[in-house]
């Protein structure tokens, strides 16, 4: 059967109430209400009317998922149907290509495939979830770098990434970066020009050494350590929000409050003459949070300490950050260090996201309240 | 809640002086006549950030003859809606587009809005939509329509939408079986 053309129907032309208006859409429209189906049920959509025998195929999304459209595919169930459907539908573009499955025994390849099924349809978002067969699992994902000029969003979750894979200096226009439960730990960089947006939720990073993150354009930072080092991160003068949370972390000297005990072969330390580790990121936002979710509480915030020491005031100047959220148990000695030397720079409040009531006014004029 | 609000200030407004405004006139295919933000118009519309560039506005009210007047007002009302919910924030920021973002889910005013319709003024929604290149808004009523299909069977679908079956048994048969990949689990 000849594919459907596309019918330019003018509503004067469409039947009265009561008829098929769905029959009377243009095709590009139809081909729009599939995409957001589960990719099944899109198929499936075949057998309604001669009109929608080829409609699937040009669908604008594709959506690989349960069949509730929300929980993830079972791998095992839907491998050989994502196989027939990628050969099938040929290479008619796709804006979105959501991937969520589960299962013990995914197999990494037909997920590459998928993958470069979706490049090769000039995918703009991509969405790879993988929900491994135990709580923890996350999938090693050898995949070379990603190569597409139309890729602007891409969101991942459950993978290992191997060394370049996070090298975007192929996809020119990606703008969004969201990695969830993902492991770092074979990871050389993070890396785009173009990345405006990143988020890293629930991630372990290299126990040995710091991956730097290369994103000079961003505009917004959010990430969670919970385990390894905390990432490098290099210059973001765009960066406008940044909301940093390390939790679970080993990244930290136990023997020294400022970062740097003496030791030089303590990994925890940073010596003042290294570079700053978060700063040098962060330093440009407007809207800062930074926080820490170990019971030493404060003492991981010494990872900013190489330059927090007050007697020694950085280079790295924050000129444009105007709010710092402190959250600590208690105000101590520490804290008040930290206060202190927030108030060398025009920060004018301080909120401590404690329980403790307190007004407290540092002899430079710094305001501090806590609620 | 908010649904006659679009429309009254659209007939308050009218009556204000022409000149400088930031408003546009548009023209139902029946005569009615609508005012709309000339902002919200052109961020969410191309066709008429197209006309108000190239100048193209009749200050009377700009002919849109394929679109009806329900479905005019839906749209002058979603467009009014859109302004009132988006964040200052978020409209200084220079890197909003309504018309090449990537898809996003519907937010609750969204779903509301499209819900309240009955099944020929959604459809006369999308067509308007797509008549006037309002992604958005085409989006959230193609989402709306995915709604009604999902989880149903294709009998229940063709019922919904009043979709006449024109294969014959044996046609479909043979679509089964061609596609036996896809009906794995039937």
């Amino acid at each position: 059967m000849p594919e459907g053309k596309s019918h330019k129907a003018s509503p004067a032309a469409a039947p009265l109430s009561g008829g098929d208006r769905s029959g009377a859409l243009p095709d590009e429209i139809l081909h729009r209400v599939l995409s957001f189906l589960p990719a099944q049920q899109a198929v499936r959509t075949c057998v309604l009317a001669r009109h929608w025998l080829h409609l699937w195929k040009h669908a604008t999304g594709l959506r690989v998922v349960g069949a509730d459209g929300k929980e993830p595919a079972l791998f095992e169930e839907i491998r050989e149907f994502v196989d027939s459907l990628i050969i099938l539908r040929g290479s008619s573009p796709i804006e979105r290509f959501e991937v969520k499955v589960a299962g013990a025994a995914i197999d990494v390849r037909n997920l590459r495939l998928w993958v470069r099924h979706g490049m090769m349809c000039n995918v703009q978002v991509l969405r790879l979830k993988v929900h491994g067969g135990y709580a923890s699992q996350m999938l090693p994902f050898k995949n070379p770098s990603l190569a597409s000029s139309h890729l602007t969003k891409l969101e991942l979750r459950g993978l290992v990434f191997n060394n370049d894979f996070l090298d975007f200096s192929r996809c020119p226009a990606i703008q969004h970066l969201i990695l969830k439960d993902c492991s770092f730990r074979n990871a050389e960089r993070i890396s785009s020009q173009s990345l405006k947006h990143l988020t890293i939720k629930r991630s372990e990073f290299n126990l040995s050494s710091r991956i730097p993150i290369h994103a000079p354009n961003l505009a917004s930072l959010e990430l969670q350590v919970e385990g390894g080092r905390t990432p490098m991160l290099e210059r973001m003068p765009l960066l406008v929000s940044a909301d940093v949370l390390i939790s679970g972390s080993c990244d930290y000297c136990l023997r020294s409050d400022n970062g740097d005990c003496g030791d030089e072969s303590c990994k925890g330390c940073i010596p003042n003459d290294t570079l700053s580790v978060l700063l040098h990121g962060i330093s440009e936002a407007e809207t800062l949070s930074l926080g820490s979710g170990t019971i030493t509480g404060f003492k991981v915030n010494v990872k900013m300490s190489g330059r927090f020491n007050p007697k020694k005031l950085p280079s790295t100047m924050p000129p444009h950050l105007k709010i710092v959220q402190v959250r600590c148990g208690k105000v101590d000695k520490r804290v008040l260090e930290v206060l202190e030397y927030l108030s060398k720079f025009n920060i004018s409040m301080v909120s401590l996201g404690n329980t403790l009531t307190l007004s407290i006014f540092l002899s430079s004029g710094l305001r501090c309240c806590g609620n | 809640m908010e649904v006659d609000k679009g429309k009254g200030e659209a007939e308050e407004t009218r009556k204000v002086a022409e000149a400088d405004r930031d408003t546009v006139t548009l023209k139902s295919s029946d005569g009615k006549l609508f005012e709309v933000s000339k902002e919200a118009a052109a961020r969410l519309s191309t066709v008429l950030a197209g006309m108000i560039a190239g100048g193209s506005i009749d200050d009377n009210g700009t002919d849109l003859k394929q679109i009806g007047s329900e479905a005019l007002e839906n749209v002058v009302d979603y467009c009014n809606k859109h302004a009132n919910s988006i964040p200052s924030a978020a409209l200084i920021s220079s890197s909003i587009s309504f018309n090449t973002a990537p898809f996003k889910e519907p937010e609750e005013w969204e779903r509301k809005f499209v819900d309240r319709l009955s099944h020929d003024a959604l459809f006369d929604l999308v067509e308007a939509a797509n008549f006037l290149g309002m992604e958005r808004l085409l989006d959230v009523t193609c989402h709306k329509i995915s709604e009604m299909m999902k989880g149903k069977s294709p009998d229940q679908i063709r019922e919904v939408f009043n979709i006449k079956n024109d294969y014959t048994k044996e046609e479909l048969e043979e679509i089964r079986q061609e596609l036996a990949w896809a009906f794995y689990d039937d």
